[in-house]
């Protein structure tokens, strides 16, 4: 047999089994994610320095401010081991949430507003989103100063 | 002197053999044809007759077996060629002998007298007590006449000749040549043919077998030999 | 042949070329469609598999009840895998670096990082040589806020054995072996089919050459159907047909050419047997007629024998020309037939001789005469004495060495010295002999399947060396 033939016939042969079996893959894509309902509470903490949204149990509905409480007083020691942190002070203390027609809410809380951080400040606009339908800017207020009105970065 | 019948068909060969024998003594009859060759035969019995084989009419060959089955004639061919068909068949027939055309007179002369001796006279040898008995054979060296079984065999004079020869040394070998020497008279280069046709002949009449010679034996590569029985 | 060149030979044949192309043929058609079938259905199968287990998943994800706090501790994640896991598939809950247990394990890095893009992913990994099936997505949540949905950070990968696709799979492969192996006895049936019909044609046609070679002229192809191979065959037997009848004719012309020279033998000797039988009658009366008349008479006389032995030379030469030369053999003892032919001509005591006793050879006397004693006469009459014959027998051989002792040949004579009518002393215009002495000598001994050599001796004459084989001859042999 000439070696022209005989490299063609090798060549059949590698091809065939190459394409033998079942054989790995790489990474194929398909359609979105499921969803599913959020039961719990939505709050917003941080990985990082990125917003990461952690659900509470929910055992009855709870008020903005209620919720807002929740948000001050941090990550509980099982959200901590799995990296959890947050920058919305100890003493934020809300004092009152307020809607208007148009879906912009406003935030009264004790502490500063102009000393809380962006990430904070991010926390809890986010956290107030979650919390009140139809949220179309969240504006914090503490006294004269006021930061907003914001958006939630994180979706919509 | 002797007489010898010769038949040629050329006319010119025929008047120039005719000269030369006569100018050696012998009274010749020519003849132009076979037919007339056997009536001259008839007519006035020759001792020894010249046949050419190329002949009109009734060929050579023809001629020479009528002439042999008559009687014991020594006949010598003339043949203008020699090669194997026309020597073989010729002996074959019953030739003595054979000269090929062109033949020198002398030539003629010789196998002339040779065959003249064989017929007639005594035989070479003098010596042996004349009458021998071989098996069932006898022969009377100075009758010249060999029986089978008491039954008188009828010879040619060559055929008588050469069986004198080997019968004379019982035993010995003797070669073509030689032989061709003693019974033909060759002075030398005979053919050797003449000796196997004659042999042929011979054993034809008294050999029991001749596929199974035992009188005359061939020793191949050598020659032939009388017996041993 | 070493039986690899015959393999080689054999392989490059017309059969093996015929087969090889169409079982390649064949084959290869067979094994490009059952391979592309293969290929297709094999992606159908495992296409189908993995959408109707990642639909499956994505069902039993969006049927678990909602979330209700995350991070899921142990037993939660437990719980969540255990309810999308089933007989087939493996669910594994993850949350960050926590892992429900079974499944993998370890989920591979790229589909994990494809996961938190946002789609579900999957990848076909090979474990433990077993192929399996990685499905991997996100729980993302949807909340009463109306906003887009959210990671929970909770991942769901379901591991899923693919053992029974590989089991289909492999046999789609046998089934496509199977058309490959059918269709190359397909083929081989089918070359040699077509090669009998091919094949048999060009044997047939090969035979008949190889029979027409030998020198059978009646060899003849057997015509069959109307395509090339039929018209080869047809001019094949026009060719040999043509070919029979012109050798018919050679032959025809041959023997024609044969009798022709057997009637001219004829003829010219008949008036010179006239002739010769009266030069004695001349020679006789030569003496007695007066003056010119009796020097006409020998003159014709002589003439005439001249003539005579030209002529029987010439009908010697043109006998080996048609080849109607035979040879009359005998056994001869060969110092018994040189001496005679020396002694024949009066020569014996002009010629030494030295001759072996009792070498009997057999071969026919009459020519062997005619040669030594051409080449004696020659010798005597051109060289010097002393003139010697040498004859020596070896097994299987005799040579008979005529030699002289000068001048010898000169070298533009020496390889023309054979040729008819050569004749090396132009100054001796016509010699005793015909010219054709030494060219029939030379016929006479390659007649005897010998050969006739010419060379010059050292210090001086020729010596004709006369070769004669010796068949049944054997060392030591005597005979």
């Amino acid at each position: 047999m000439t070696r022209r033939r005989l490299l063609s016939w090798v060549m059949l042969i590698a091809v065939f089994s190459a394409g033998c079996g079942v054989r790995p893959s790489g990474v194929i894509r398909g359609g979105p994610a499921p969803t599913g309902p959020a039961e719990g509470t939505p709050l917003y903490f941080l990985t990082g320095s990125s917003l990461t949204l952690v659900l509470r149990p929910k055992s009855r509905p709870l008020w903005p401010t209620q919720i807002l409480t929740l948000l001050q007083n941090g990550p509980t020691d099982d959200e901590r081991t799995a990296n959890l942190t947050s920058e919305v002070p100890a003493g934020l203390d809300p004092v009152d949430v307020t809607t208007d027609a148009s879906g912009n809410v406003d935030v009264v809380v004790s502490a500063d507003v102009r000393t809380l951080s962006t990430t904070a400040v991010d926390q809890i606009v986010c956290t107030i989103r979650d919390a009140m339908p139809n949220t179309a800017a969240v504006t914090l207020t503490s006294g004269t100063a006021s930061r907003g009105p914001l958006s939630c970065p994180l979706g919509r | 002197m002797s007489r010898v019948l010769l038949i040629e068909d050329d006319r010119a060969v025929r008047t120039g053999l005719e000269l030369a024998l006569t100018r050696q003594g012998h009274a010749v009859d020519a003849a132009e044809t076979g037919e007339r060759g056997l009536e001259l035969l008839r007519a006035a019995p020759p001792d020894v007759v010249v046949l050419d084989l190329m002949l009109p009419g009734m060929d050579g060959f023809e001629i020479c077996r009528r002439i042999r089955t008559g009687g014991e004639l020594p006949i010598i061919m003339l043949t203008a060629r020699n090669d194997d068909m026309d020597v073989v068949a010729g002996l074959e027939a019953g030739a003595d002998d054979y000269v090929v055309k062109p033949v020198q007179p002398r030539v003629l002369e010789a196998r002339i007298r040779a065959v003249l001796r064989r017929s007639g006279g005594g035989s070479a040898n003098v010596g042996p007590p004349p009458l021998e008995r071989h098996g069932g054979l006898t022969i009377d060296r100075a009758a010249l006449v060999v029986t089978k079984l008491g039954a008188p065999v009828g010879l040619a004079p060559t055929e008588l000749r050469l069986l004198l020869e080997l019968s004379a040394t019982p035993g010995r070998v003797l070669s073509r040549q030689q032989l061709l020497e003693l019974v033909w008279e060759h002075d030398y280069l005979g053919d050797s043919r003449l000796v196997d046709a004659c042999v042929q002949r011979l054993r034809a009449k008294i050999e029991n077998d001749s596929a199974a010679p035992v009188y005359i034996q061939t020793v191949r590569g050598f020659g032939y030999r009388f017996g041993p029985l | 042949m070493n039986p690899a060149a015959r393999l080689l030979g054999e392989a490059r044949s017309l059969r093996t070329r015929l087969l090889l192309a169409f079982t390649l043929l064949g084959v290869s058609t067979a094994v490009l469609v059952a391979g592309v079938d293969y290929v297709q259905a094999r992606d159908v199968i495992l296409q189908k598999t993995q959408d109707t287990a990642v639909q499956t998943l994505t069902a039993r994800i969006e049927t678990l009840p909602g979330l209700g706090a995350t991070p899921p501790n142990q037993a939660e994640l437990e719980e969540i895998s255990g309810r999308l896991s089933d007989r087939d598939d493996t669910a594994i809950a993850v949350y960050r670096d926590r892992r429900s247990a079974g499944g993998l394990d370890t989920l591979p890095p790229e589909l994990r990082a494809a996961v938190r893009e946002g789609n579900v992913v999957w990848q076909r990994v090979s474990v433990a040589g077993h192929p399996v099936l990685v499905i991997g997505t996100q729980l993302r949540l949807t909340r009463p806020g109306g906003a887009t949905p959210l990671p929970s950070g909770l991942e769901i990968y379901s591991v899923r054995s693919l053992d029974p696709e590989q089991l289909s799979i492999g046999r789609l492969a046998a089934r496509a072996w199977l058309t490959g192996a059918v269709a190359l006895i397909f083929a081989v049936l089918l070359a040699l089919l077509a090669g009998r019909g091919v094949l048999g044609p060009v044997r047939e046609l090969r035979r008949a050459t190889n029979r027409l070679g030998k020198g059978d002229l009646t060899a003849r192809a057997r015509v069959r159907g109307t395509d090339e191979l039929a018209d080869v065959a047809r001019t094949f037997n026009n060719t040999a047909e043509m070919l029979e009848r012109h050798v018919g004719d050679l032959r025809r012309m041959e023997s024609e050419a044969r009798r022709f020279v057997a009637d001219v033998s004829h003829e010219l000797r008949t008036p010179l047997a006239a002739m010769t039988a009266v030069t004695d009658v001349l020679d006789d009366e030569a003496q007695r007629l007066p003056g010119d008349a009796g020097r006409a008479a020998r003159l014709v006389s002589e003439e005439t024998h001249k003539l005579t032995r030209l002529v029987n030379d010439l009908i010697e030469v043109s006998r080996f020309d048609t080849g109607t030369a035979t040879l009359v053999l005998d056994d001869v003892d060969v110092a018994e037939a040189i001496r005679a032919t020396l002694r024949a001509r009066g020569w014996s005591d002009d010629v030494e001789t030295d001759l072996p006793v009792g070498v009997v050879v057999r071969l026919d006397p009459r020519r062997l005469d005619m040669i030594i004693a051409n080449l004696v006469s020659n010798a005597l009459r051109h060289g010097e004495p002393p003139v010697s014959v040498r004859a020596h027998g070896r097994p299987g051989r005799l040579d008979i060495e005529v030699s002289d002792g000068g001048p010898g040949l000169a070298p533009d004579v020496l390889p023309q010295v054979f040729d008819r009518f050569y004749k090396a002393d132009t100054a001796r215009a016509r010699s005793e002999g015909s010219g054709l002495g030494l060219a029939i000598a030379r016929e006479n001994a390659r007649l005897h399947r010998g050969d006739l050599t010419a060379a010059n001796r050292s210090p001086a004459g020729a010596a004709f060396t006369l070769h004669l084989p010796r068949p049944d001859s054997e060392p030591g042999d005597v005979r």
